[in-house]
């Protein structure tokens, strides 16, 4: 007994012993320091109790067991699934989580959510894993929403108000339950349908766009049918305006030629007369065959075969 | 000093600084320190920070999680008063609030789940068995009484809870709303009937308006045509009354003379080469060579 601590002393000089003595108290002074990133920030707790939060920088705190830090990043976005894992989520095949709808339709419906952390001390402190109760709250205030929605709104013109309510409800529970965490997003990846059903579902859109179709052709058909009937119309009344126009020239000019001739007659009506007779005359008799009686006296008739005879 | 000195020397610096170190405690942030003696609770530290108590074998600390913690109890099926079925998945919140309450009930987290597990799923089964499933399921969400029916579970639970375990039941919430198994086939057999007769109604409708857009453009062209015809007829018969009034008016002023050009004119017309006419000897035009005066007539 005595022989080995004999031994030891006179190995170990006393000045070696303070050098390594300090050395050590220096190391372990030394794990005090410690550095936070432009996105991050520190909360330090001394003796549990949360005593400074800290921005980026080089900072000191007493080492264990005194004091303890804790480095969040706090500017970063972080990502979660609601009905489907993460890193899983980004493969293509999400499919989600199956809810029922306001009319007992069945769909599955993945979300993705972004958060950023706002509060690190609510965070770390308030609450068991923030980050995965995010996930599981969405699930429900996703499945409070869509179980009042018929199955058509939530496929079609309802997925901005359930991404909004999705959003808004569950950051009004997380703040309830003082998480710390802010959202930033819930936005819907997918919503895919039963194999079973999925075909009926791509019926009704196409039925859909067959209607849109139908009212189109209809209006196609509108649109060529009615400028051609306008036309045609538009045709008929200009022939018509025509004719009535055709009609009253015509008159005026016979009647101008009568006029004429009445005013001749009038001043020598036998003259103009007989002229006329004789004109009318000349014009049709070539054109005829004639035969002329007598009968009045009894003569023979007379061919005058002022034409030669027709066959 | 003798050497059996020295060893005791070295025992009772030991256990001196063992009992130092056993009776500083530190409570951290995220628990409640309960301080018991010989199995007795003497105090509770709600406060996190540095205490200090008797060391160990005398007093002992046993450290409660006092924040928010979350589970998920197992998904049962319930009955809701109009006889329908219903998976609920439930997601419980829960906080200790009276750390002495809950170690003496519950002692441990598995076990308070396991409890606050039991009344929960057994407050749903009631709330929901005596509500419709209309209550919860409704197209119209504003009309859907969830919220209600949510918040008539953590009023049936709470209070016990709180008095029974010590714990606050923060939430109960519906984390997933599924039908039994076996329903699966029915819903879908459903929902493709439903999708089905609105397809057809879609197709329908489509024809229906293709129809009715056919139907009026054809009678607005039908309408046009007429519109247009009475116009030209209008137009026609304007042109013909003026036209005669035009004729009448100029004939009027010499009817005679009128009758006499027009007939002249008429045979123009009528007489060619086809025909044959016999003309008397006296006829007028005649009448030079029968050495008569000619245009003696005036008939």
């Amino acid at each position: 007994m005595t022989t080995w601590l004999r031994t030891w002393r006179a190995a170990i000089r006393p000045r070696w012993v303070l050098g390594a003595l300090a050395l050590a108290v220096a190391g372990y002074l030394g794990t005090g320091l410690f550095t936070v990133a432009a996105d991050e920030q520190a909360v330090v707790r001394r003796f549990g109790r949360v005593s400074a939060r800290l921005g980026p920088g080089i900072h000191y705190r007493l080492p264990w067991p005194v004091d303890r830090v804790d480095v969040l990043r706090t500017t970063t976005v972080m990502k979660t699934g609601v009905g489907f894992q993460l890193p899983d989520g980004e493969s293509t095949s999400v499919t989600g989580m199956e809810i029922l709808t306001g009319d007992t339709n069945i769909v599955s419906i993945a979300i993705a959510i972004q958060f950023v952390i706002a509060n690190p001390a609510a965070y770390l402190f308030e609450a068991e894993t923030p980050a995965t109760l995010i996930g599981r709250v969405a699930e429900s205030v996703l499945t409070e929403t869509v179980v009042g929605m018929p199955v058509e709104e939530v496929l079609t013109t309802g997925r901005p108000a359930v991404q909004e309510r999705v959003k808004s409800g569950t950051q009004a529970i997380l703040d309830r339950y003082v998480s710390g965490i802010q959202l930033t997003s819930a936005s819907i990846m997918t919503i895919t349908l039963d194999s079973a059903v999925a075909q009926a579902f791509q019926d009704v859109a196409n039925a859909s766009a067959d209607r849109e179709n139908k009212i189109n052709e209809a209006r196609t058909y509108a649109n060529t049918v009615l400028p051609k009937a306008r036309g045609e119309a538009q045709s008929l009344v200009l022939a018509a305006q025509s004719y009535r126009e055709q009609r009253v020239a015509e008159a005026v000019g016979n009647t101008t030629r009568f006029l004429e001739l009445l005013g001749e007659y009038s001043k020598a009506p036998e003259i103009t007369r007989s002229r006329l007779y004789l004109e009318a005359m000349e014009k049709i008799l070539p054109k005829v065959k004639k035969y002329v009686i007598d009968s009045e006296q009894g003569r023979q008739p007379l061919n005058l075969r002022l034409s030669p005879p027709r066959p | 000093m003798t050497p059996l000195r020295r060893t005791l020397l070295v025992v009772a610096a030991a256990v001196a600084g063992l009992a130092v170190w056993s009776s500083l405690v530190v409570i951290d942030a995220t628990e409640f320190g309960v301080v018991t003696r010989f199995g007795r609770v003497v105090r509770v530290a709600t406060e996190p920070g540095l205490r200090v108590k008797w060391p160990e074998p005398f007093e002992r600390v046993v450290r409660v999680d006092r924040r928010l913690l979350a589970f998920m109890p197992a998904p049962a099926e319930y009955l809701s008063e109009d006889r329908k079925n219903l998976v609920v998945h439930s997601l419980v919140t829960w906080r200790t609030v009276d750390p002495v309450r809950y170690l003496a009930t519950a002692g441990s987290r598995s076990l308070a789940q396991e409890r606050l597990a039991d009344i929960v799923l057994a407050a749903v089964g009631n709330v929901i068995g005596s509500h419709p499933s209309s209550a919860v399921i409704s197209v119209d969400g504003r009309t859907s009484r969830f919220a209600e029916v949510m918040r008539s579970i953590l009023d049936e639970a709470r209070p016990r809870i709180l008095a029974d375990y010590g714990i606050d039941l923060v939430d109960v919430r519906v984390r997933q709303l599924t039908l039994p198994e076996q329903n699966r086939a029915n819903v879908f057999a459903r929902m493709q009937a439903e999708r089905g007769k609105i397809a057809m109604k879609y197709r329908s409708e489509g024809e229906r308006e293709f129809r009715k857009l056919v139907a009026v453009a054809d009678h607005e062209k039908t309408r046009i045509l007429a519109e247009a015809y009475r116009e030209a007829e209008r137009l026609k018969a304007e042109g013909d009354a003026h036209a005669m009034q035009i004729y009448a008016d100029a004939f009027g002023r010499g009817p005679q003379f009128y009758k006499f050009t027009r007939t002249l004119s008429a045979y123009e017309k009528m007489l060619d080469g086809n025909t044959t006419i016999f003309l008397p000897a006296d006829a007028e035009i005649f009448k030079v060579l029968d050495g008569r005066p000619a245009g003696g007539g005036g008939r």
